[in-house]
């Protein structure tokens, strides 16, 4: 499904504060099932996510997805590849706030110009499912950690992608909102999704649905872990 | 298309919640673009309105005024011109004029003096304007005295005072009659200071003109329309002096408004990139900052153009109104007809909203060109 070829991500390149943050990275992603990806802090687990999803280009090397190359893409074709294709959640949740929960799971579909009563119809059955029914008007700062970040994962969802991307999602709860989170992972997994995690959770690695685990060390990958 | 509009449709709602989130800072904003809207909007109404008021006027002034010039001033008219000029063809009507000027050191203003034959006033009687009553304190009945030209006090009686709708142009007259005006400034009876002519055919006032030119050489014909196009240009001079000084302001808001949109917060600047990171291209980031653009400033705009028109025609004198109507010291009382132009409003629209919009430009570029990927890094 996503093919990586000698790919290398160097921020703030020929400048004195230059950080090769991924080195020749050769990688065959499968669909279907939970892809981990661990390591230590700075070990590029983020920056690779980045560039599977679309957010960033490499700074050499190839990526393809399903046999089309992502990484020359202009910004245009590349945001309707991402808005199609992955869905993201990040560490942080970041919800917009000011928002109801409603609104914040509709704006990634914004763009795309979807009738408005289809869409929010869309968004009422996601937050349905994943408890959050009665909480569609509130504002999302009012929002417990595992309210949020389940409004994170019906936003990512909004545009049905194929594709999740999971930035440490259980680095700000505590254990049983993680299970909780790591649950509706494996539950959207087990439906037929991609799921993506960076991750140095040992909590995560118990999902069931994990079908491997790939370890990054300094940029590079050090380990490739079939379940 | 459908697709097009409900996308707008998105950006918009999306915009006015943005706009809602950061009450303080955009209302700050939108008072200080309505207050100049306003500002702007008032002295365009204004001065069109005193233009449109002088027009209206000098539709009943005559089609030639002949002055008698002398070393290039204006000069007394003797009586035997009269007849001169009724007999140059196209002329149907002569009238010899007297006007002048008088100060009265009492409260330190000019009066323009003016014989009203029509009026049949008596030797000792006057109409003043309602401006000079109300600043002599004057009515009906009370006599107002002058200093006549050999020194004698002459004391005339007030026998009406001019209507108020007519005080643009009346504020300061005093009107009276032939005998009056002469024992007033001592003038002999075969002179007059100028003489107002018909013509027959209006469209050939020019012609006239030159005729009279070359009949009485050191004549000085004056038309209607030259007397408009003096009005014309004593508004537009000072309708000009204020728009340098508005001119300044306006610049002084681009810049703020350049400033508003460069010092975005970290918090929108979070947004931005958190709206990126879900999907929205750099375009739809830019359509929602010139959504926000077009809806501060279109509020703006309507609410400070209102707010001024009320202000013009039925709020009475605007603060700047004395640089607008003249040296005078008897400033008129006076209601403009209401109107709207629509050149005028397109005019002031791209004076005051394409400066906002182009101001924030470049900087909402920079801030939608965020690399989607910072939401992840940060």
């Amino acid at each position: 499904m996503i093919e990586l070829t000698e790919v290398s991500k160097i921020f703030h390149q020929h400048q004195p504060n230059e950080c090769q943050a991924l080195r020749g990275i050769d990688l065959s992603l499968e669909s279907g099932g939970i892809t981990v990806f661990q390591g230590p802090s700075g070990s590029g687990k983020t920056t690779l996510l980045t560039l599977l999803g679309g957010l960033a280009r490499p700074s050499s090397g190839r990526i393809t997805l399903n046999g089309r190359l992502l990484s020359n893409l202009p910004e245009r074709f590349l945001t309707a590849v991402r808005r199609h294709t992955f869905g993201f959640v990040f560490q942080q949740f970041h919800l917009i706030r000011g928002l109801s929960v409603l609104e914040n799971v509709m704006l990634p579909a914004y763009p795309l110009g979807r009738p408005h009563r289809e869409l929010t119809a869309a968004a009422h059955v996601l937050l349905e499912r994943f408890g959050l029914g009665a909480k569609a008007a509130s504002r999302v700062e009012w929002l417990s950690g595992g309210e949020a970040q389940r409004t994170a994962l019906a936003r990512a969802l909004i545009n049905d992608p194929a594709v999740l991307i999971a930035d440490e999602p259980t680095a700000n709860l505590d254990s049983a909102l993680s299970r909780e989170v790591l649950q509706l992972l494996g539950e959207l997994a087990a439906q037929g999704r991609t799921i993506f995690i960076s991750s140095h959770d040992p909590l995560v690695l118990e999902t069931a649905l994990v079908r491997r685990v790939l370890t990054l060390r300094d940029g590079q990958l050090a380990g490739d872990q079939h379940c | 298309m459908r697709s097009f509009l409900e996308r707008q449709r998105y950006l918009l709602d999306y915009t006015v919640a943005a706009l809602l989130r950061r009450k303080a800072r955009n209302l700050g904003l939108l008072l200080v673009y309505t207050l100049l809207v306003f500002l702007l909007a008032t002295v365009i109404l204004f001065s069109q309105g005193l233009r449109r008021e002088a027009a209206i006027l000098l539709q009943d002034a005559p089609e030639v005024v002949v002055q008698r010039l002398v070393a290039g001033r204006h000069d007394l008219l003797p009586v035997a011109w009269l007849d001169t000029l009724r007999h140059i063809r196209g002329v149907s009507a002569v009238q010899g004029r007297l006007w002048g000027y008088y100060y009265d050191p009492a409260v330190q203003a000019n009066y323009t003096l003016i014989v009203a034959p029509e009026r049949q006033l008596a030797a000792n009687e006057i109409i003043v304007g309602s401006a000079l009553a109300r600043i002599r304190q004057l009515d009906r009945g009370d006599y107002l005295g002058l200093r006549a030209a050999d020194g004698q006090a002459l004391p005339l009686k007030i026998s009406g005072v001019l209507e108020s709708a007519s005080e643009l142009l009346s504020a300061d007259l005093l009107l009276l009659s032939e005998a009056g005006y002469r024992a007033l400034f001592t003038l002999p009876p075969a002179v007059y200071t100028d003489a107002a002519l018909t013509v027959r055919n209006p469209r050939e006032a020019r012609t006239v003109a030159e005729k009279i030119a070359l009949a009485l050489p050191d004549s000085r014909p004056i038309l209607r329309a030259e007397m408009l196009r003096t009005y014309e240009a004593v508004f537009s001079w000072r309708e000009g002096l204020l728009f340098v000084i508005l001119s300044v302001l306006l610049l002084a808001f681009a810049i703020l408004a350049w400033n508003q949109a460069a010092g975005l917060s970290a918090e929108e600047k979070r947004e931005i990139g958190i709206l990126k990171a879900i999907g929205w291209e750099t375009s739809d980031i830019l359509r929602m900052k010139l959504w926000e653009g077009v809806l501060l400033s279109l509020t703006a705009f309507l609410t400070g153009y209102t707010l001024a028109w009320f202000q013009v025609f039925y709020g009475g004198t605007t603060w700047f109104a004395p640089v607008l109507k003249g040296w005078a010291v008897l400033y008129p009382t006076f209601r403009l007809t209401p109107a709207v132009n629509l050149e005028q409003l397109l005019v002031l629209l791209a004076t005051t909203v394409a400066p906002y919009l182009a101001a924030t430009l470049i900087p909402i570029w920079r801030a939608a060109t965020t690399d989607p990927d910072a939401v992840m890094r940060g």
